[in-house]
């Protein structure tokens, strides 16, 4: 993706275009732009500008799979508001960033278990029109492969970032079969010190992935 | 004695991938941030660079945030008491 601010770049072009209508309802918004919560936080020195860029990447690996109306950018300042606002208090011995990441993650079960509870609801009022019909009924929501198949792709995904990388994809296995790393070795044959490169690149990959394409959910 | 084999959900696969990927990625020192950052093509240092697109300035506009919601909230509702010919 190409540097250099491409986004205030088309905003400055929209904005000159907006302002060159006569009438005012059409103009910009006179106030200047809103301090978002990542001001905030960096402000107050919760987290560094880094740490947001390390954020953001986790926010679009958990904004995956998530009901369409929800996306990473969403979960990433919901986060953050909640931490800033102390509805979730920080606690002394956890590094903001590794706190604000595990709200992340929360927020990210709760979608779902809303987004799933949802559904149940429709199916279950589905399943009341069609027994006063006297029609077939709807099977049960959890007999549904929707959920396990949701799972299986975002592990597909996650397979994909690494799919050059034969090592990071053994790594991923074990941790995904709950293998400590000691284990992970010993099944792949493989010493720390490639474990450890393995590891490193593994985190450039998701990095890479997390600050490319910023446009795109 | 057979070996007792555990079936392990992909729900709960998904879980560990990505504890461990968010570990990952938390561990990544600054340097590592930055060089995948230069990988493709943005330097953080900028401050108008994409890479702050969803933190600093939003990825997708609201229109409260282009326009002054009020005054055309305003604008409509006179629109509405007194419509203008259509010519």
């Amino acid at each position: 993706m190409s540097e250099g601010g491409s986004l205030p770049r088309i905003l400055g072009v929209w904005s000159a275009v907006i302002k060159r209508q006569t009438k005012p309802e059409l103009r910009l918004s006179t106030g200047s732009s809103p301090v978002r919560p990542a001001d905030t936080a960096v402000a107050l020195g919760l987290v560094t500008r880094l740490d947001l860029l390390r954020l953001k990447t986790l926010a679009r690996l958990y904004a995956r799979g998530l009901p369409p109306d929800v996306d990473w950018e969403d979960l990433l300042q919901e986060a953050l508001t909640r931490v800033l606002v102390g509805s979730r208090a920080v606690p002394a011995d956890v590094p903001p960033v590794a706190f604000i990441a595990g709200v992340m993650r929360s927020l990210r079960s709760e979608h779902r278990r809303r987004h799933a509870s949802a559904r149940r609801e429709v199916m279950e009022q589905q399943r009341k029109v069609s027994s006063a019909g006297g029609e077939v009924e709807l099977p049960d929501e959890s007999a549904l492969p929707e959920r396990v198949l949701s799972a299986r792709q975002e592990i597909a995904r996650i397979w994909k970032l690494f799919a050059d990388d034969t090592v990071a994809l053994g790594i991923l296995e074990g941790i995904a079969e709950g293998l400590e790393p000691e284990q992970i070795r010993k099944r792949l044959k493989i010493s720390s010190t490639t474990y450890g490169t393995a590891r490193r690149r593994m985190r450039r990959a998701l990095l890479r992935e997390g600050l490319a394409s910023c446009l795109d959910k | 004695m057979p070996r007792q084999v555990i079936k392990v959900t992909n729900e709960a696969r998904l879980q560990r991938l990505l504890m461990a990927l968010e570990q990952e990625v938390l561990q990544a020192s600054d340097d590592e941030v930055r060089q995948a950052a230069a990988d493709v093509g943005i330097d953080p240092d900028m401050k108008g660079s994409i890479a702050w697109v969803g933190i600093f300035f939003p990825a997708k506009l609201r229109p409260d945030e282009v326009f002054d919601m009020e005054l055309l909230r305003k604008r409509f509702q006179e629109r509405l008491v007194a419509p203008k010919k259509i010519r």
